[in-house]
């Protein structure tokens, strides 16, 4: 290795681990960029034109569904034309006898122990379809009188699940905007450890880092449960999968989601493992405010996967 | 040395000699009616094969052109070494001409643009969905694998109804008129192709795409896909029969009904045959 | 951009860094440029000759259909109820595998993998990559590709089937077709191996040229071959990444039951409806949106090799530097605006089609340029019919053919007629072996010295050249014509139909077909003359060839080094035949005479 005092040069072959020419000597013109961040500039930018095959092609799928995939009643995609006037009944809770509940909805539809179990498990978003105006009204009085919620409903439709409606779109803003917070201040720990170092304050970068790892691990945790909940924690109404589980083959909506978020998880834990090994590297005392290199580059990372989160809540979420 | 430029002079001759000879045979020019080699049966086709002359001529120009300055300076600034074992001429110490880069970028731009307008024109008849007649539907053509299905709208003129008339790789029309079908695809992409009418469109899953066309001459045509959809692509190749009147066509549907009808009541109940 | 200090003296903290110490690090995981390129070499001509074979199946097929293949059919599909026919589903295999290694395993990895590593930093003055344990990732990442497309093979169902376009819903179904049961995922994760390859690749060249220049190496004093390779990385780095999305996507759809490209109920051969809702357009957007670049990526370091190749043997400065980069650049850039000609037919919105055309037409301006100077460049030169020569002007000839077909699909309504076709193939295959192959044969000539150290016999050379263009143009010229006869591509047996029946066509088909054997058999004079020049060649002294630029200044075969110091360069790579001088070629390392000025704007 090059003593850290060496001057940059253009010319001088510099290796990824030479962090140490990353710094303009006096007797050479100051080196704007070091082959490190040029390099790494430049995976950002295959990163972000990666996302931009994957949030585009997100759009287009959007922007290409028709208005009546989606139902409060019926599973992405059904055909409806022949099921326009069709009721549903929403359970918004059991009532004290299940058994007795969902005897009354056999009783009305026909349907199977199966179907009948998933529209219980459903509840408060609970929903009973196919059903006639006159069958939808009886069921729901029926249900009512057992001491159960419910409520008559007729189809609605729209091309992609609208947020903060539980019929047709499974996500939880309120969970994922606390997530989101999580990720916005672990950008801002990396921001100071940065700064940290650049002073020459190790033990205060290391703790700053320390920090980072921890907000991310936080925000990787809350994505892991997120995903539980989608895929088996929880059953959801038909009009959000027909097997009650939010799975990548369910709808359009949900592939798209699970691919979204899934690269976008994988490359946050890959930031969280980088990051625990430039942690760690700290720990021994190897950069200080003329070696960095490695903690910046980290940083313009997280940054990237950080910005590009901020974008897919939006998008995925919100709108 | 210098005669290595004759072997660049030859590809060039040979290619610009098969060009030269295919309109002579028929067998080597666009796909044509069997008995009219130079007669493209339909009003695109011949948009089209004007189009395609044009392109031919104008690339052919600057084909020849830029092929003999390229053997020409083969030729000509063939290094040659004297008695003296030096060559015998330097070559010229310059680095290029700003006078020239402009000539030749702004001609072939005027031709480039010219070309590409003056395509727009064929092109927007042909595919614009504004464009498409206010005919009523021949018959609405499904690919899969691997085979084209013609749903007819029959004697009342709707499909979707009883009396629709189902063929399998027999598309049928009637001289003259614009034949309007919809296009749809029941499992992977094909294309519908016409080589003799010049009619290309991709069949896609999920898609209904109109597709219009005519033909002046009665016979017998064929239709093939283009679009690679399987093990069976090279076989799923389709009849098109051009009827003389409509009397004619009306006649061949009404027989084909009566059939369809018979082996119906015989109890196959899949209109379509398998053939696979 | 950086150009170093003005000082000739060497750098005096340049330090050269250790030699590798045992073989393992020196020949087979090493971390120097020129070995590395070495290993993308031997690789991709080794792919190359798997490819190729598979052309010489494709082209027996098309002029006999169903005729048994000599001795390749016992071992290739073992069916004998079949009587030794190629069963077609084998033919889609083929087709779609030779694209795939002749594109992903073979030009891609020869251009940029190759003559990339090996030339980047000879040519720049450097000592190495910027990251060469980067760029020893980027040459093993490739080996689980090379691994398992061969293994595709063998996997029930086959190897992939869908052509190298990979369409779904044929290639996302499982049961569209036998190769779409296992060999597709293979076939996907080959392709993300190779992406990843290029990717890292890219980003390494780039940092290079941009930060290991040697003083005085200006950007507008680099060769032509490394603003080719520098413009293609640029390209990858940017397209590539939207392929390796959608083949993730692809991917997922075929193993995870996503729907991206699954149109609503999409069912096909009586599987199970899915839920669909996805789009099949989607993917050839996105697809196309690479591969479009893609070919760019093909011919532009070919174009690079032409230019040094032929300013050097017509002992010219190059006709007009700057505006060839200039142009360059402009095929870039405007390759990233033209992919939906690929899709005029694809049921795309037709307006769209339009636009499609007008920017297409546009990227043969600066196509044009390029052909203009490079015929310039030769005009009033001292050439010398070298291989290395004769396979550059090839390309020139070659590429203009191909780029001129290319003007007919650009025309919308005439891509009607000619879209899938074998007009489509007659292009490919002007512009991918007239183009991007004749610029690797005149490669591996030309530098053939600097890369062993010997030199490769002329005399085998020229006859390989002769026998190649001849063969060539015999087996892919008639293919313009079969396609505008309306010869479909990607169909195991023409004679189906009435119309590709008829003896001319019949006549052409065999034609072309013997002559593909001749093409296919000529490539063993050269893969004899490579390997004998490579153990029994004459010595080749530093600058054979007396060229300029910076990789002729060193040793032949370069020591691990690269130069003892770092050369000092005063003047772009094309100075040949300068007035008054004593030699015909002015190094890059010696300055120009005192009464020479260069023109700023040409050269
Ligand atoms: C190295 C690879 C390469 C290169 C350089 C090109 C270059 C070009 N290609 Fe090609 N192309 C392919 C590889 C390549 N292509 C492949 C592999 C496919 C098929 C993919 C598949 O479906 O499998 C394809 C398909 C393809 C299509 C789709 C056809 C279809 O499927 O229907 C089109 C349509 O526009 C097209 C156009 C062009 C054009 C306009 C150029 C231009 O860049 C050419 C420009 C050059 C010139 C024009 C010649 C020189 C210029 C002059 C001498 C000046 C004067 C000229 C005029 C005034 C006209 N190409
Ligand atoms: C770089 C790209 C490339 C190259 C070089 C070639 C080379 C050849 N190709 Fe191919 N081809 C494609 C790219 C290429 N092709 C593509 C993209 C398609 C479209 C596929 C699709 O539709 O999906 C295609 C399709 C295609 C078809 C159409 C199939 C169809 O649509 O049904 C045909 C048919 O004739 C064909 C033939 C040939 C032939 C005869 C050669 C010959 O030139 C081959 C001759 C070469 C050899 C025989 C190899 C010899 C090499 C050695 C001996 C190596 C020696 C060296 C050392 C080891 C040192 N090709
Ligand atoms: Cu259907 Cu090809
Ligand atoms: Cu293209």
């Amino acid at each position: 290795m090059a003593p850290a005092d060496a001057p940059t040069h253009p010319a001088a072959p510099t290796h990824p681990g030479d962090r140490a020419h990353g710094h303009p000597a006096a007797d050479a013109s100051p080196a704007p960029a070091t082959p490190g961040k040029v390099a790494m500039w430049l995976f950002l930018a295959t990163e972000i034109m990666f996302f931009t095959g994957l949030i585009g092609s997100y759009i287009v799928c959007r922007g290409g569904s028709p208005p009546t995939a989606y139902s409060n009643l019926y599973p992405p995609t059904t055909p409806l034309d022949r099921l326009g006037d069709s009721k549903g009944v929403v359970l918004g809770a059991p009532g004290a006898d299940p058994a007795r509940a969902a005897e009354a909805i056999a009783a009305a539809t026909g349907k199977g122990e199966a179907a009948i179990a998933r529209v219980l498990a459903a509840a408060p978003h609970g929903v009973v379809n196919g059903l006639t105006e006159e069958g939808a009204t009886k069921l729901a009085e029926g249900l009512n009188r057992l001491g159960a919620k419910a409520e008559v409903v007729s189809l609605k439709t729209s091309s992609w699940p609208r947020p903060y409606d539980p019929a047709t779109n499974p996500l939880s803003i309120d969970l994922t905007t606390v997530n989101t917070f999580i990720l916005i201040c672990s950008s801002a720990t990396m921001v100071l450890a940065v700064s940290a170092i650049q002073r020459g304050r190790k033990a205060k970068c290391s703790l700053y880092l320390l920090a980072t790892v921890v907000l991310g691990g936080v925000f990787l945790g809350v994505q892991v449960f997120e995903y539980h909940e989608l895929l088996e924690g929880r059953i959801y109404p038909p009009g959000i999968s027909p097997t009650g589980h939010f799975r990548p083959g369910v709808s359009l909506f949900a592939s798209c989601f699970f691919t979204v978020t899934g690269f976008h998880g994988l490359h946050v834990a890959a930031g969280v493992v980088t990051l625990l090994l430039v942690f760690l590297a700290s720990l021994t005392g190897r950069f200080s405010s003329r070696n960095f290199a490695a903690v910046e580059y980290a940083g313009l990372y997280w940054h990237f996967v950080d910005v590009v989160w901020i974008l897919l809540f939006t998008i995925v979420y919100l709108v | 040395m210098r005669y290595w430029s004759l072997i660049f002079a030859l590809a060039a001759v040979f290619s610009v000699g098969a060009f030269a000879y295919a309109p002579f045979s028929a067998d080597w020019w666009l796909p044509n009616p069997a008995g009219e080699p130079y007669h493209s049966v339909s009003t695109f086709g011949r948009e089209i094969d004007a189009l395609f002359l044009i392109i031919l001529v104008l690339t052919g120009a600057v084909f020849i052109g830029t092929q003999a300055a390229l053997v020409w300076a083969q030729f000509r600034y063939a290094d040659r070494i004297g008695e003296d074992g030096l060559p015998v001429r330097p070559a010229q110490y310059f680095h290029g001409s700003q006078r020239l880069e402009v000539i030749w970028t702004v001609i072939p731009a005027g031709i480039l643009v010219f070309l590409a307008l003056y395509q727009m024109d064929t092109w927007a008849k042909i595919k614009f969905r504004s464009a498409s007649p206010r005919t009523p539907v021949l018959a609405e053509v499904t690919g899969r694998q691997f085979q084209w299905a013609m749903k007819y709208p029959g004697p009342d003129g709707r499909l979707g109804t009883p009396d629709d008339l189902f063929t399998v790789n027999d598309l049928h029309l009637v001289k003259d008129q614009t034949a309007l079908i919809h296009l749809k695809s029941a499992d992977v992409i094909h294309s519908f192709f016409l080589p003799q009418m010049r009619i290309k469109q991709d069949a896609v899953p999920g898609m209904a795409i109109p597709v219009w066309f005519d033909c002046d001459r009665a016979g017998r045509f064929e239709l093939a896909c283009a679009e690679l959809c399987g093990w069976g692509h090279y076989k799923m190749r389709g009849d098109v029969v051009v009827h003389e009147t409509e009397a004619e066509f009306q006649a061949w549907q009404a027989a084909k009904l009566a059939e369809q009808g018979r082996s119906q009541i015989a109890g196959a109940d899949e209109p379509e045959g398998d053939d696979r | 951009m950086s150009a170093g200090p003005n000082a000739t003296e060497p750098n005096p903290h340049d330090h050269i860094p250790a030699a590798a110490s045992n073989f393992l690090t020196r020949y087979v995981f090493s971390t120097d440029h020129k070995v590395i390129g070495v290993q993308f070499l031997f690789s991709s001509l080794f792919f190359f000759a798997v490819g190729g074979l598979m052309a010489m199946v494709i082209r027996w097929q098309l002029a006999w259909p169903w005729k048994p293949v000599p001795i390749l059919s016992q071992w290739l599909w073992s069916s004998p109820g079949l009587g030794g026919q190629m069963p077609p589903e084998f033919y889609n295999k083929l087709f779609t595998m030779h694209a795939t290694i002749m594109i992903f395993f073979v030009i891609i990895p020869l251009l940029t993998g190759a003559f990339g590593n090996f030339l980047i930093p000879l040519m720049i003055g450097a000592r190495d990559m910027a990251f060469p344990k980067l760029n020893m990732f980027s040459y093993w990442i490739m080996w689980p590709g090379f691994v398992l497309i061969t293994l595709s093979f063998f996997v029930e169902g086959g190897a992939a089937e869908a052509g190298w376009t990979s369409y779904p819903p044929l290639a996302t179904a499982a049961r569209s077709t036998p190769g779409s049961l296992n060999g597709q995922t293979y076939w996907l994760l080959a392709l993300l191996c190779a992406g990843i390859s290029s990717l890292t690749g890219s980003i390494n060249y780039i940092t290079t040229i941009v930060m290991l220049r040697s003083p005085g190496m200006k950007m507008f004093r680099m060769p032509m071959t490394v603003w080719a390779l520098f413009i293609t990385a640029l390209l990858q780095a940017f397209a590539l990444p939207v392929l390796t999305s959608a083949l993730l996507m692809q991917t997922l759809d075929r193993l995870a039951g996503t729907n991206f490209f699954t149109p609503v109920g999409g069912a096909v051969a009586n599987a199970p409806a899915a839920v669909g809702g996805g789009a099949p357009l989607l993917w050839q957007h996105l697809f196309w949106f690479y591969s479009h670049p893609a070919v760019y990526i093909m011919i532009l370091p070919g174009m690079g090799i032409a230019s040094d190749v032929i300013s050097t043997f017509s002992r010219k400065p190059l006709f007009g530097y700057k505006p060839m980069v200039i142009a360059m650049g402009a095929i870039a850039g405007l390759g990233f605006i033209v992919w939906g000609h690929h899709m005029f037919q694809s049921g795309m919105n037709p307006a769209l089609g339009a636009t499609f055309m007008l920017s297409t037409m546009m990227i043969a301006l600066p196509s044009a340029i390029k052909v203009f100077n490079w015929i310039g460049t030769m005009w009033g030169g001292r050439i010398q019919y070298t291989s290395a020569m004769l396979n550059a002007m090839a390309f020139v000839s070659m590429f203009i053919i191909g780029g001129l077909s290319g003007i007919f699909m650009a025309a919308t309504p005439v891509d009607i007629h000619i879209h899938d076709t074998y007009f489509i193939v007659g292009h490919i295959h002007y512009v991918l072996f007239g183009g991007s192959t004749f610029a690797v044969f005149a490669g591996i000539y030309y530098w053939f010295p600097k890369l062993f150290g010997r030199m490769m016999s002329e005399r085998l050379g020229l006859i390989h050249f002769f026998l190649t263009f001849l063969f060539f143009n015999g087996t892919f010229f008639f293919m313009h014509i079969v396609g505008w006869h309306g010869h479909m591509r990607r169909i195991a047996d023409p004679t189906v139909y009435e119309f590709l029946r008829t003896p001319g066509v019949v006549g052409m088909n065999q034609f072309m077909t013997i002559c593909a054997f001749g093409l296919g058999a000529s490539q063993l004079i050269f893969a004899w003359n490579f390997f004998y020049s490579l153990v029994a060649g004459p010595v080749a002294g530093p600058n054979p060839w007396k060229a300029n630029s910076l990789e002729w200044a060193t040793a032949s075969p370069p020591p691990y080094y690269n130069f003892e110091t770092l050369p000092r360069v005063y003047h772009p790579p094309y100075e040949f035949s300068v007035p008054g001088g004593e030699d015909d070629f002015l190094p890059q390392t010696t300055p120009l005479p005192d009464n020479i000025t260069l023109d700023p704007v040409m050269a």
